[in-house]
């Protein structure tokens, strides 16, 4: 209701007019075959956010915390941070011996300050400046300051875009273009869980499914990214770990390979197609189509 | 003279032109556009297209007739009352279901094959890239090309670093020593792409069907591409040595074989050439065992075919196997029959009785009553 009494100052934008730092364009890579799915130039890019959704136990929180650990490691000059709701610190001891490249990346512990305020903790934490905060998840920042600082769930929420979007313009020590990825819930029927405010301040939204056709193996898929993809579907695993995410390269290839023969079948189709309406006309032109 | 060689570039991209001409034209149509002029001479729009007896088949099979049946129409109705009959139950069939078929027709205008739309044709172009991707990332050498007449291909392929060989009784390792390799065939099921087995010692060549590395692609999609690429993976990693194929070389060297296995040996290979009685010895030698049947007072050829499958002859099913597999791969001068279709088909027919329950292997010789 408040809203709607709002009255908003209308400014219309031409591009060419506005100037953005050219750092912002520059993606945090991976150097793996992930930074095309997250971008079409390969690489995260710095003021994005990113929604991360997936089947339980699929490894959301592994594929989010390797992707820290990769760009930090290809450039050490990143900073990174992981907000962790879930998991404390135990967990996260026991988690690392499995992931020892984890052990490097600074994590806020969230169940530490339920009983204080999350809220200020978390604003102090940003300003420090980061490239990339991986959040797991967002539903349990939005509750843990909702009920430790009293706010109702839109009132919550809201306050956590708007912290996102403040350190995705760089207002922070260091002037980072901060990038979130954010672990989020999906409903029982698969869907996204949020308000349009949180969807329209999202960048893409990648999926973490378990495949159909072949059971037990996994995939990254992302449904939307406004940064473009190369890949539609990523394959990975975790079972033959080597303290990283594992991810299929061979099926990648091989998924382009068959994308690419889907597509040389229809245009077969279609100039077989071609060639018999041209049964219609004299036999010699046929041929001579033919032996083009 | 042998017929195994290994095929230049040169060869093989003038076999492939041939093919790409070769290629029939899919296309799909409403069944109901189609009108009966002959039993074997269509109308399509205003275009004459002939009919191949593989079509007039489908199209009996789309109409729910046996296909038997399209053969027997004329004679049993006429020529006019059959059209007729053909046109009114494929006008009522194609109505009540809307259906449409996809054509293949040959540059020649004959409808090779009809099939219910969906198709499962791969076209010559993508067939010969899965088949160039896989020779070159498994360094196959190429010793088969053929056609047939419904645009078919064949490609014989094996790896000259896959050679293993069999021990076990009754046979000698010297001699049972293999190459392994794939055999590549587009039909009109798709394609389809099979362990190929070359027997260096006698250079036979032998084609299975029945091992779990055969692979069958009949869709375009991706979940069929994906297990076709997933399977082709599984008979590389196995160094192209079908898994199990060991075991069933030493059953059959040990197991005899039966009347009825040898029969089926001496017909496959006199159906398919202008060989004589006598001139078969050599390849699958029945006359002793005849000779020994005729003196107990038993004529093989009085059997019945069960009584044949329980008839033990003096040699061994892996015999009869080798028996085929030579005179399919090599040339004696027997006249074989659509050498080009009928060699390769002999080669699987080798691969089927290699892969079955030998008829002997539960036979109960001793009985106490």
């Amino acid at each position: 209701m408040q809203n709607q009494n709002k009255s908003a100052r209308i400014k219309l934008q031409k591009m060419s007019e506005v100037k953005f730092d050219p750092k912002i364009f520059q993606p945090m890579k991976t150097n793996g075959p992930v930074d095309y799915l997250f971008s079409s130039d390969g690489g995260f890019f710095p003021a994005t956010n990113y929604m991360l959704i997936g089947d339980p136990g699929i490894g959301k929180s592994t594929f989010g915390l390797d992707i820290l650990a990769e760009i930090q490691k290809n450039d050490p000059s990143k900073k990174v941070l992981f907000i962790s709701g879930e998991m404390n610190q135990i967990d996260m001891f026991g988690y690392c011996e499995r992931y020892p490249k984890f052990k490097e990346i600074p994590t806020l512990f969230l169940c530490d300050y339920l009983d204080s305020n999350p809220k200020d903790v978390i604003e102090k934490t940003f300003k420090h400046g980061y490239d990339i905060i991986l959040i797991d998840s967002f539903i349990e920042v939005q509750e843990a300051v909702q009920s430790s600082n009293r706010l109702p769930r839109t009132a919550a929420e809201k306050w956590f875009i708007d912290l996102m979007v403040t350190h995705n313009k760089g207002k922070n020590r260091g002037k980072h273009y901060t990038s979130f990825l954010a672990i989020q819930q999906v409903t029982k029927g698969g869907n996204f869980v949020g308000s349009n405010k949180l969807k329209h301040n999202t960048t893409g939204m990648c999926e973490l499914r378990y495949s159909n056709e072949f059971a037990g193996d996994r995939y990254i898929k992302f449904t939307k990214n406004r940064r473009g993809f190369k890949y539609e579907k990523l394959y990975f695993d975790l079972e033959n770990s080597n303290g990283s995410v594992n991810y299929d390269l061979k099926r990648l290839e091989r998924d382009e390979e068959i994308k690419q023969r889907i597509s040389k079948e229809k245009d077969n189709m279609l100039k077989e197609e071609e060639l018999f309406n041209m049964m219609f006309q004299a036999k010699e032109n046929i041929e001579n189509e033919y032996k083009k | 003279m042998n017929l195994s060689k290994t095929f230049s570039q040169e060869q093989y991209n003038s076999f492939k032109q041939a093919s790409m001409v070769k290629q029939p034209l899919r296309k799909e149509i409403n069944l109901v556009d189609l009108k009966f002029i002959t039993i074997d001479t269509v109308d399509y729009c205003g275009l004459k297209l002939g009919m191949s007896k593989k079509a007039i088949k489908d199209i009996m099979g789309v109409l729910g007739l046996a296909q038997s049946f399209g053969g027997k129409l004329n004679s049993v109705f006429g020529e006019q009352f059959t059209n007729t009959l053909l046109n009114t139950m494929k006008d009522a069939v194609s109505k009540q279901k809307s259906l449409s078929v996809t054509l293949l027709v040959s540059p020649d205008r004959v409808i090779q094959r009809i099939h219910k739309s969906g198709s499962s044709w791969v076209s010559t172009e993508n067939f010969f890239d899965i088949v160039e991707s896989t020779i070159d990332k498994s360094n196959l050498l190429i010793n088969n090309m053929q056609h047939d007449s419904d645009g078919g291909i064949i490609i014989g392929t094996t790896n000259p670093n896959s050679e293993f060989n069999i021990k076990g009784s009754n046979l000698n390792s010297s001699q049972e020593v293999f190459q392994g390799g794939l055999n590549f065939n587009r039909n009109y099921a798709g394609v389809q792409v099979d362990p190929f087995l070359h027997r260096l010692w006698c250079t036979n060549g032998l084609v299975t069907k029945e091992f779990e590395e055969s692979i069958r692609m009949s869709n375009i999609d991706n979940t069929s591409w994906e297990n076709f690429y997933k399977n082709l993976e599984k008979i590389e990693a196995n160094n192209f040595q079908p898994k199990g194929f060991a075991d069933k070389v030493k059953m059959a060297a040990v197991t005899p074989a039966s009347l009825g296995e040898m029969d089926r040996a001496i017909q496959l290979i006199k159906r398919n050439s202008n060989i004589d009685d006598n001139s078969i010895q050599p390849f699958i030698p029945y006359g002793e065992t005849y000779n020994a049947f005729k003196k107990m007072g038993i004529q093989p050829s009085e059997l019945s075919y069960k009584q044949k499958t329980n008839a033990r002859t003096n040699i061994s099913v892996w015999d009869v196997v080798n028996g085929i597999t030579d005179f399919a791969s090599h040339d004696y001068g027997f006249e074989v029959k659509d050498p080009e279709n009928t060699r390769n088909s002999m080669m699987v027919d080798a691969g089927q009785i290699l892969t079955k329950q030998y008829d002997t292997q539960n036979l109960l010789v001793a009985q106490p009553f």
